[in-house]
């Protein structure tokens, strides 16, 4: 017997997986993600050793390898404002999702700005959703402002803020 | 903001569902192809060890050499271990309870994993014989083996 080299009889195998699993977030997100949807504040923790600010908070800091204690003094409340920093924006059509057949028609995708909100440090960077579409008036260093969702719509997650919205700066 | 009293735990809710396809190579379609065609099973034997392989593969995991002959296996063996699945993944082909084992086919020397069938889970025995019963609509899958069944 040998093999068959004939094209057509060269198979392939259809698979599916699925897994379905439910996932808590750690003390110090879960209590980030509680201050989000309860009082709509951001807060990260800081390295008591080499003072970075990290937002979402990180229980070891990756840098000094040392337990950040959860004490008072080692939370930051950051503020509601912010600075982006770069932005990008992902535009024109995409493909259609080859295992769902899903395509985003119509969609408009807004920019992801990477934000530096406030009472942060040069390490406290956030990608999350910018208001306007328009990139030709967004720009490195403009300034920005979260928008909450109502109390009863948020749930805990970071799509609690709605996006972040151009602060206008009086010159 | 450290904890004061007992927090709530948020928990969230992932569902992974990944639908794919990959090309079953030569030797895995050769496989494929003669239970489809010709109701055969069919394994690669190597040179150096003598390893038959069920289901035909196209490298020897002992010795590393490239395996091109393959030898018709019988659709005949025996059970070495099998287990009973009772819950639901919305990839499997069929509902539990349903047993799956693996099976040594006469003249191959490793396990092929399938189903067992036309027995209750409690009458299935380690070392029992079991032959393989293919169905009448085969489409070049390992599912065109129905399930074993006890000899």
């Amino acid at each position: 017997m040998n093999v068959n080299s004939n094209q057509e009889d060269l198979l392939t195998v259809p698979h599916r997986l699925t897994a379905s699993w439910r996932e808590p977030a750690g003390v110090f997100v879960n209590r980030m993600l509680l201050a989000m949807r309860d009082k709509a504040e951001l807060w990260a923790v800081k390295c008591p050793i080499c003072e970075r600010i990290l937002f979402p908070p990180e229980i070891v800091c990756a840098m000094c390898k040392v337990r950040i204690e959860d004490k008072d003094e080692n939370w930051v409340r950051l503020g509601n404002e912010g600075t982006v920093l770069k932005f990008y924006h992902v535009t024109g059509s995409r493909e259609v999702d080859p295992s769902t057949g899903w395509h985003p028609k119509g969609q408009t995708f807004n920019p992801i700005g990477l934000i530096m909100p406030d009472g942060g440090n040069k390490w406290t960077v956030m990608a999350h959703v910018l208001e306007e579409t328009d990139t030709s008036k967004l720009y490195d260093g403009i300034r920005v402002k979260a928008v909450w969702k109502k109390r009863e719509e948020r749930q805990g997650l970071m799509s609690d803020i709605k996006f972040w919205s151009i602060v206008e700066v009086e010159k | 903001m450290s904890a004061a009293a007992p927090e709530e735990i948020l928990i969230s809710e992932r569902n992974f569902d990944s639908i794919f396809s990959y090309t079953a190579g030569t030797v895995r379609s050769k496989f494929l192809t003669e239970i489809r065609d010709n109701k055969k099973i069919v394994g690669t034997k190597c040179r150096r060890c003598n390893t038959v392989w069920v289901p035909a593969r196209s490298t020897c995991v002992k010795c590393f050499e490239s395996l091109k002959d393959f030898v018709e296996v019988s659709d005949r063996g025996t059970v070495t271990t099998y287990t009973v699945i009772n819950v639901h993944q919305t990839f499997y082909p069929m509902n539990p309870p349903f047993v799956l084992a693996i099976i040594q086919l006469d003249g191959a020397d490793t396990g092929f994993v399938h189903f067992i069938g036309e027995t209750d889970p409690e009458d299935i025995k380690v070392g029992m014989r079991v032959s393989a019963v293919f169905k009448e609509d085969r489409k070049g899958s390992v599912l065109d083996i129905k399930y074993f069944k006890p000899i």
